[in-house]
C-alpha cells in the first residue's frame, strides 16, 4: 500500500462514511415516516455520486497509462470529473431552489421536529468529518510520503502515471537532485490549488453540510416553539430563505470551480503565461525569421505544452535557436516544446506557414485557418524584417511541396507593414548577427 | 434546410446562424410557455403544474448554454488568452447539457420513488391536459427544429475521418474524385500553385462514413471540400460534428421533456377517464393513500361501522393502480433519457480528455512514419481533436540529417493528412553520434528538473523492460540530455554546440508523474 495515495484513501474514507450514513437517513425515514428525511438521505446520494465520480476520475487519470487511445494518457480526468460535478451541484441547486421557492409559496410546518433534528446533527457531524477530511491536506499522508528513500529505488517502484498529488509528494523523492527554488515555490503553489477533482466533491460535500445546517436551525425552532395544528406563520418561511441564501453561498463557489475546469478544457492559455510577452521574447532569438501557429495550453495539474512553427534561414540556424526558445519556454513554464522548422527564402511569405497541409482544401480542418491571418501580436506573428536571404539552403525539396499562400492578401501585407515598421528598432541592434 | 443553403455556394454565415436561429426561436417559445404555465398554476393553485413548469425552466438554461456555447465558437480565431480560438466551446456546452440532463433525471427519480411512498392525486386533470398538450405541442415543434442532430448520433458523429483509400459511400464524393480539379478551384479565390490539390481530392475527396441519422449537409460539404468543392466561409464548415454535439445537447434536453409531457398527458387523461375521486360531501375512504397503520386501523373501525349502518354511502376512491401510474411512466422515461444521454457524456467527455479520435489508429500511423526512408525513429506522437475534424498532431522525428529530413518532411505531412490530421507540428531530431538508432531518445528536452512538468516524461517500461512493449507506439522518451552533435551536420560545423548535463548514461531514467 505504499503506493497508495492520501486522496484515495480519504475519498474512500467518506464513500463508506457517506453509504452508511445514506442508508441509516433511509431507513429511518421509511420507519419513521418522515419525508423530510428520505429526501435528506437523498441529498447524502447526491453526495455519493460526486465521491464515486471524484474517485474514479482520480483513478483514471492515475492509473492509465499512455496508449493508442490517449497519447497523453487520462490525466486530464480530473477536470473533466472535476467539471461535471460542479455541473451536476449547479442543476441540483436549481432544483433546490424551485423547491424552495415552492414552499414560500406554500408554507409548511415541520411535522416531527425531534427526529428530523436529531437526523439533521447526525447528518451535519458527517458532512463536516467530511470537510475536515478533505481540507485536512493530506498532512498526515504527505509526510508518510515525504520520509526519504534512496532516489533509484523511488524511480524503480513508482509506478508510472503516478498521481499528480504524486507530483506534489515527489519534491522531496525526486531523483532529480537540483531542486531550485523556483521548484520549490512552483510545488507551494499546486498545493493551493490542489486537485480539481478534490475540489468538486468538497463543493458538494460544502453544500451538503450547509444543508445540513438549515435543517438543524429549522429543526432547532420548531422544537423550542413547536406549533401545533396552527397556521403557519414566520416560522414556516426560515426554511426556504435559508435554503436560498445557501444555493447563492454553493452557486458561488462552484463558479470558480467552472472557471478553473473550462481554462484547462477549452484549452486556454495557462494562467501563467504571458502570450504577448513570451511572444516577443521568442521573436527575439537569433536565427528566428518569423514564428507562427504558436499555441500553449495546459493538459492538467500544470503542465504545459507549446507547439509552434519557426522559420528560419538554414537548418543551422534553428539548432542554434531551438535550445534558445526552450529555455524561453522553460523560463516561462512550459516544459513540452515541440518546434517545427520552416525554412524561408526570399520568395516565401514570412507570415505564413509554409506548410500547412499538404493542400490548401484541407484549410478548414486546421486548428488555425490560414486563410485568417492572425493579428500580429496575438498569434506569435513576428518578423525581423531585416533577415537577409540565405542562399545556403538545400531546402529545395521543402520548396516544392509548399502549398505557396502568394501574397495578395491585403491584410498580410499590411500587417507585414505594420511589424515591419515596429521592429526597425529591433533590427538595427541585431543586424548581421544571426548567430549567437 | 441548412445544408440544402451551402450547396448553393458560399452562403455566408448563415448555417450558423440557422443554428442561432433555431436555438433563440425555441428559447422564446419554452420561456413564454413557462411563465404561461405559472400563471395558470397561479390560477388554479396547482402545485403539480408550477412543479411541471420549472422542468420548462430548466429547458431555458439548456438552451441558454447551447447558445452561449455557440456564440463562443463562432469566434475561432486565435486570441491571447485562448491560442486555439474557441472551437472546444461547444464540445463543452454539449458536456455540460449532458451532465445537466443526468442531473435532472436523478431528481426526477427521487420525486418519482417519494411518489411511490406517498401517491398524489391529480387535481383538475382538464387544465393538466390542456396545458400538457400545450407542452407537447412546443416540445415536438422543438424536436423538429432540432430534428437534424437527433438521438441517432450513437458513435456517428466521427463520420468526419479521411478513411485512406476512400469508402465511397455519399454519392456526392464519388463523382468529384473523378472531376477534374479545375471545376472546384474555379470556385476559389487564390490560385494554386500546387498540383498537390490533385493528390488530396484523389486520396481524400471520398472518405466519409455515412453519418446515419445525421444527414446534415454541412458535413457533406465539409468533406467535399476536399474534393473541390470548397467551402469559402468558415462558418459554413463549422456545422460540423462539434457542433452536432452540441445541437445534440439541446435536442435531449427536449426529448426529455417530450417525454416529460407525454407523461403528463397520458397520466391526466387516464386519471380523468377513470379516477372515481372522493366527493367533497359525505365519508370516503381512500385507501390508496395510507400514512400511518394507526391511521388506517382507525379508518377501518370506522368503516366497518359506517359499512354497519349506511351501506352504499362510502365511496371508495378510485382504482390505486392509477396514482402508481405517474411514477412508473418516470421511472421508464428516466431509463429512456439515461440511455440516450450516456453515448453524448461519453463522446463529449472523450474529446475534452485528449484522446486519440475513434477513426485513427495511431499503430498503423506510426509504423506508416516508420517506414518511411530517412525516419529513424518517432517519439511524442500526439494525436487529439480539438473540437469537430480539427485534428491536430504532433511528433519528434528523428533522421540521421537535415538533407534528409527535407526529403522525407513533405512524405510525413502527406501521411498524416491521410489519416485525416491537418493541423501537425513536426520536430525534426538529428542523431548524434553512438546514439542507439530505433527508439530512443529525445534529444531536446527540458531541463531535467522538469521532467516531472512535461506531459510525458519517462516510463517505468523505459527502464529495465526497454523492450517489451516494442509493438506499442515509441511514446516513451527519456530525459537524458545529450550534447548536440558536431559532426554529423553539414553547415553548422563552426557553430560550437550548446553543452547541456551530458549524461548519457542511457539506463538512467527519471521518473515523472503524469
Amino acid at each position: 500500500m505504499g503506493r497508495y495515495s492520501g486522496k484515495t484513501c480519504r475519498l474512500i474514507f467518506m464513500l463508506v462514511l457517506t453509504a452508511g450514513f445514506f442508508v441509516a437517513e433511509l431507513v429511518s425515514g421509511y420507519l419513521g415516516n418522515s419525508i423530510a428525511l428520505v429526501s435528506d438521505s437523498f441529498n447524502m446520494l447526491s453526495d455519493l455520486i460526486s465521491l464515486c465520480v471524484g474517485l474514479s476520475t482520480g483513478r483514471i487519470a492515475r492509473r492509465s497509462r499512455r496508449g493508442p487511445r490517449a497519447t497523453y494518457g487520462y490525466s486530464r480526468a480530473e477536470a473533466v470529473g472535476a467539471l461535471c460535478n460542479a455541473v451536476f451541484l449547479t442543476a441540483l441547486c436549481f432544483t433546490i431552489l424551485v423547491d424552495s421557492i415552492l414552499r414560500l409559496a406554500r408554507p409548511e410546518p415541520i411535522d416531527d421536529a425531534q427526529l428530523v433534528l436529531i437526523v439533521g446533527t447526525l447528518g451535519l457531524a458527517v458532512n463536516v468529518v467530511g470537510l475536515l477530511v478533505f481540507q485536512d491536506w493530506g498532512a498526515c499522508c504527505r509526510r508518510r510520503r515525504r520520509s526519504p528513500r534512496p532516489p533509484a529505488a523511488a524511480a524503480l517502484r513508482d509506478v508510472p502515471g503516478g498521481t499528480p498529488d504524486g507530483q506534489e509528494d515527489e519534491a522531496g523523492d525526486s531523483p532529480n537532485d537540483q531542486k531550485s527554488p523556483e521548484e520549490g515555490s512552483e510545488k507551494k503553489k499546486e498545493k493551493k490549488s490542489e486537485a480539481l477533482n478534490i475540489r468538486g466533491v468538497l463543493l458538494h460535500v460544502m453544500g451538503d453540510a450547509l444543508g445540513s445546517v438549515v435543517v438543524v436551525i429549522t429543526a432547532t425552532i420548531f422544537y423550542l416553539r413547536p406549533l401545533g395544528n396552527a397556521p403557519c406563520n414566520w416560522q414556516c418561511y426560515i426554511d426556504p430563505s435559508l435554503t436560498i441564501v445557501m444555493v447563492f453561498i454553493i452557486l458561488s463557489s462552484a463558479f470558480p470551480l467552472i472557471k478553473e475546469t473550462s481554462t484547462i478544457l477549452l484549452q486556454m492559455v495557462p494562467k501563467g503565461v504571458d502570450m504577448q510577452i513570451l511572444t516577443d521574447r521568442l521573436s527575439r532569438v537569433p536565427g528566428v525569421s518569423s514564428l507562427h501557429e504558436v499555441h500553449v495550453w495546459e493538459l492538467a495539474n500544470r503542465k504545459n505544452i507549446a507547439t509552434l512553427h519557426v522559420k528560419c534561414q538554414t537548418p543551422s540556424d534553428y539548432q542554434d535557436a531551438a535550445h534558445k526558445i526552450r529555455k524561453i519556454f522553460h523560463e516561462a513554464g512550459v516544459h513540452s516544446v515541440t518546434i517545427q522548422p520552416e525554412y524561408a527564402d526570399h520568395k516565401t511569405s514570412h507570415v505564413l506557414c509554409s506548410s500547412p497541409c499538404i493542400s490548401k482544401a484541407c484549410d478548414a480542418h486546421l486548428c488555425c485557418s490560414q486563410r485568417e491571418l492572425p493579428r500580429a501580436e496575438t498569434n506569435g506573428y513576428m518578423e525581423k524584417s531585416g533577415s537577409s536571404p540565405s542562399a545556403q539552403h538545400k531546402d529545395n525539396g521543402l520548396r516544392t511541396s509548399d502549398i505557396e499562400i502568394p501574397m495578395e492578401d491585403p491584410v498580410a501585407e499590411e500587417s507585414v507593414k505594420n511589424v515591419n515598421n515596429c521592429d526597425v528598432s529591433d533590427d538595427k541592434s541585431q543586424s548581421g548577427s544571426t548567430r549567437f | 434546410m441548412c445544408g440544402g443553403m451551402a450547396a448553393q455556394g458560399p452562403g455566408g454565415p448563415r448555417c450558423w446562424q440557422n443554428r442561432r436561429a433555431r436555438l433563440l426561436c425555441m428559447l422564446a417559445l419554452t420561456f413564454l410557455f413557462f411563465v404561461v404555465e405559472v400563471a395558470v398554476s397561479r390560477v388554479t393553485s396547482s402545485l403539480a403544474m408550477l412543479s411541471d413548469s420549472f422542468h420548462m425552466l430548466s429547458d431555458v438554461m439548456a438552451l441558454v448554454v447551447a447558445l452561449v456555447a455557440v456564440r463562443f465558437a463562432q469566434r475561432t480565431r486565435a486570441t491571447k488568452k485562448n491560442t486555439f480560438g474557441w472551437v472546444r466551446a461547444e464540445v463543452m456546452g454539449a458536456l455540460v447539457n449532458a451532465v445537466f440532463l443526468t442531473a435532472l433525471c436523478f431528481t426526477i427519480l427521487l420525486e418519482a420513488i417519494e411518489r411511490f411512498t406517498e401517491p398524489h392525486e391529480i387535481q383538475q386533470p382538464l387544465v393538466v391536459i390542456a396545458v400538457g398538450v400545450a407542452g407537447l405541442i412546443i416540445n415536438l415543434l422543438g424536436l423538429c427544429l432540432f430534428n437534424h442532430h437527433g438521438v441517432g448520433g450513437h458513435g456517428h458523429a466521427h463520420g468526419h475521418g479521411h478513411s485512406h483509400g476512400g469508402r465511397q459511400q455519399h454519392p456526392r464524393g464519388g463523382p468529384k474524385a473523378e472531376q477534374p480539379p479545375g471545376d472546384g478551384e474555379a470556385a476559389l479565390h487564390r490560385e494554386e500553385t500546387s498540383t498537390l490539390v490533385e493528390n488530396c481530392s484523389s486520396s481524400n475527396g471520398v472518405g466519409q462514413e455515412k453519418l446515419g441519422d445525421t444527414k446534415d449537409d454541412m458535413s457533406d460539404v465539409q468533406v467535399n471540400g476536399n474534393a473541390g468543392h470548397y467551402p469559402l466561409d468558415e462558418e459554413e464548415v463549422e456545422e460540423d460534428s462539434s457542433a452536432q454535439l452540441n445541437m445534440r445537447g439541446v435536442f435531449l434536453h427536449v426529448f426529455g421533456d417530450a417525454l416529460g409531457s407525454v407523461i403528463v398527458v397520458v397520466n391526466a387523461l387516464l386519471f380523468y377517464g377513470l379516477w372515481n375521486p372522493c366527493p367533497e360531501d359525505g365519508p370516503c375512504f381512500n385507501p390508496c393513500v395510507n400514512n400511518h397503520c394507526m391511521e388506517n386501523a382507525t379508518l377501518s373501525q370506522a368503516l366497518g361501522r359506517a359499512n354497519k349502518s349506511e351501506r352504499g354511502s362510502v365511496t371508495v376512491a378510485g382504482p390505486c393502480w392509477l396514482l402508481y401510474l405517474d411514477p412508473v411512466l418516470c421511472l421508464i422515461m428516466v431509463c429512456i433519457l439515461l440511455y440516450t444521454t450516456y453515448p453524448l457524456l461519453r463522446e463529449s467527455a472523450l474529446i475534452l480528455l485528449q484522446t486519440v479520435p475513434k477513426q485513427i489508429d495511431v499503430h498503423s500511423l506510426n509504423s506508416k512514419l516508420r517506414t518511411l526512408e530517412g525516419v529513424e525513429a518517432i517519439h511524442e506522437l500526439h494525436i487529439w481533436q480539438l473540437a469537430g475534424s480539427r485534428i491536430i498532431g504532433t511528433a519528434h522525428i528523428k533522421c540521421p540529417d537535415p538533407s534528409t529530413y527535407m526529403m522525407v518532411a513533405k512524405r510525413i505531412k502527406e501521411i498524416f493528412h491521410d489519416e485525416g490530421i491537418h493541423a501537425t507540428t513536426i520536430q525534426p531530431e538529428f542523431a548524434s553520434v553512438g546514439s542507439e538508432s530505433g527508439r530512443g531518445k529525445c534529444e531536446l528536452p527540458c531541463r531535467t528538473q522538469c521532467a516531472l512538468k512535461q506531459c510525458c516524461g519517462t516510463r517505468e517500461d523505459c527502464t529495465a523492460k526497454k523492450t517489451e512493449k516494442s509493438s506499442s507506439l515509441s511514446i516513451s522518451c527519456s530525459e537524458v540530455v545529450i550534447e548536440f552533435p558536431k559532426t554529423r551536420r553539414t553547415k553548422s560545423e563552426s557553430i560550437p554546440s550548446v553543452k547541456l548535463e551530458a549524461n548519457t548514461d542511457q539506463n538512467e531514467q527519471f521518473e515523472s508523474s503524469l
